[in-house]
């Protein structure tokens, strides 16, 4: 929810990370910038939370 | 002497200032303590009772009570709009330049509905998150002999959130009492990847949209609404027609809280999940819709915080620690949920623990008609 804000605030090219320690979050990211037409640059398990970064496309 | 000042009329306000007088009850009858409650129409008003003006013959009358008659009457009532919280002074200032002091501040302002953030919403959209949207819609509905019925959501976090589904399921049933289902289409739009953010909740309300024959299309973020072609449109990049739109408005936190350096852009303040603190501020708190935290905005949940701030507050005042099980919120939620066709279910959870909500049956239905015919003795006053 927090990336679709972002995603809707930011501009074409940005580079967005997210940091969700929700276990959901890096099946449903990934799911949701398909379909909304941008690039998840990737996704990493870190210590208790991942990170998901997303490219702004259009 | 310590000043409480807390700020709205709302459930959490309301219902911290009746607990807090209770707790302090000694200390203010020693003039060591007040506890001050700002309001800014001084009018209490239930607002989930505004779905049941579009969908179930409530009047908008009988969702509004003065705030006065809510509180203890130890509770020093102020009306007014607040213009400012001054840190730094440690004071609010209201419009007409009264000032008043506090040592604990409680915030309290709820969330506002900003349709105007999308264009055409105001020509387009109907919605239910204010009385007279809500009767609009009951219009809308009335005047309704079939055609495509879009049903989404304009932004998060939104207040109510099951409020949309059940809107869907209800009109639906309403549709075939009416005999306009087979004459009508009905579309639900999620903004995430399933029809509601709590997967459990999700997994019982899917099957219940798949029964009812109503289409649920899946991120779907609304973002415009093109007047010309009675279309909607999301961020992801698709489109449906409508006849009749119902879209819940864009929500954003109370402006004076964003003037005035406490919350970001978006108005939500930065809330301890366990202490309800405001951004690592020891003496300022906030509950309900006011806060940042992954919680429903409901009055529910404002409920089941209020006792935590008040515990909190009596706390610092009487030079002790918080204690008993009000010493920390858990993220205790409890709330129903409409199906149609006259049954409902409950959502009870925390922030460890997801809701189980128990088979659609008519006792969960009665129980929230009950609940919202009861609220005025029991809610605000502190009493469930």
């Amino acid at each position: 929810m927090e990336l679709i804000r972002a995603i809707r605030e930011g501009q074409v090219g940005d580079v967005i990370a997210v940091y969700s320690s929700d276990a959901g979050s890096k099946m449903d990211i990934p799911k949701w910038v398909e379909k909304a037409g941008h690039r998840l640059v990737g996704v990493e398990t870190r210590d208790g939370y991942d990170e998901i970064v997303v490219e702004k496309l259009r | 002497m310590n000043r409480v000042v807390i700020l709205g009329g709302g459930v959490g306000g309301t219902l911290v200032a009746n607990l807090l007088v209770r707790k302090l009850r000694y200390d203010i009858d020693r003039h060591e303590a007040s506890v001050t409650l700002v309001d800014q129409l001084g009018q209490h008003v239930y607002q989930p009772g505004f779905m049941y003006i579009a969908m179930g013959g409530e009047r908008a009358e009988k969702l509004v009570r003065p705030e006065r008659s809510l509180l203890d009457e130890e509770v020093q009532l102020q009306v007014g709009r607040i213009s400012l919280i001054d840190e730094a002074n440690s004071l609010v200032e209201l419009e007409d330049g009264t000032q008043i002091g506090y040592e604990e501040l409680v915030i309290a302002t709820g969330s506002r509905i900003v349709p105007e953030e999308i264009e055409h919403f105001g020509e387009e959209a109907h919605h239910f998150y204010t009385a007279e949207a809500a009767l609009e819609l009951r219009h809308a509905l009335d005047a309704f002999t079939g055609g495509r019925i879009v049903i989404g959501i304009a932004g998060l976090p939104y207040k109510c959130p099951p409020a949309p589904l059940e809107v869907a399921f209800l009109i639906e049933s309403e549709l075939r009492e009416r005999g306009l289902r087979k004459k009508s289409e009905m579309h639900y739009c999620s903004p995430i990847g399933r029809a509601f953010t709590i997967e459990s909740v999700s997994e019982m309300a899917t099957p219940i949209l798949a029964q009812k024959g109503i289409e649920l299309h899946t991120f779907f973020n609304v973002e415009a609404i093109d007047p010309a072609r009675k279309v909607v449109q999301s961020l992801e990049g698709e489109e449906l027609a409508y006849d009749l739109l119902i879209l819940v408005p864009p929500h954003r936190g109370a402006k004076l809280v964003i003037d005035s350096g406490l919350a970001p852009a978006s108005g939500w303040l930065p809330t301890d999940h366990h202490t309800l603190q405001v951004g690592g501020r020891p003496n300022v708190y906030a509950l309900g819709d006011a806060t940042d935290l992954p919680l429903s905005k409901a009055g529910s949940t404002a409920h089941f915080e209020a006792p935590i701030v008040a515990e909190r507050i009596a706390a610092t005042v009487q030079g002790r620690e918080p204690n008993g099980k009000h010493a920390s919120y858990t993220g205790k939620v409890m709330c129903f949920f409409e199906v149609g066709d006259g049954k409902g279910t409950l959502l009870q959870f925390d922030y460890d623990h997801p809701p189980k909500p128990p088979t659609p049956n008519r006792f969960w239905h009665l129980g929230k008609i009950i609940f919202n015919k009861t609220y005025w003795h029991t809610v605000p006053r502190g009493r469930v």
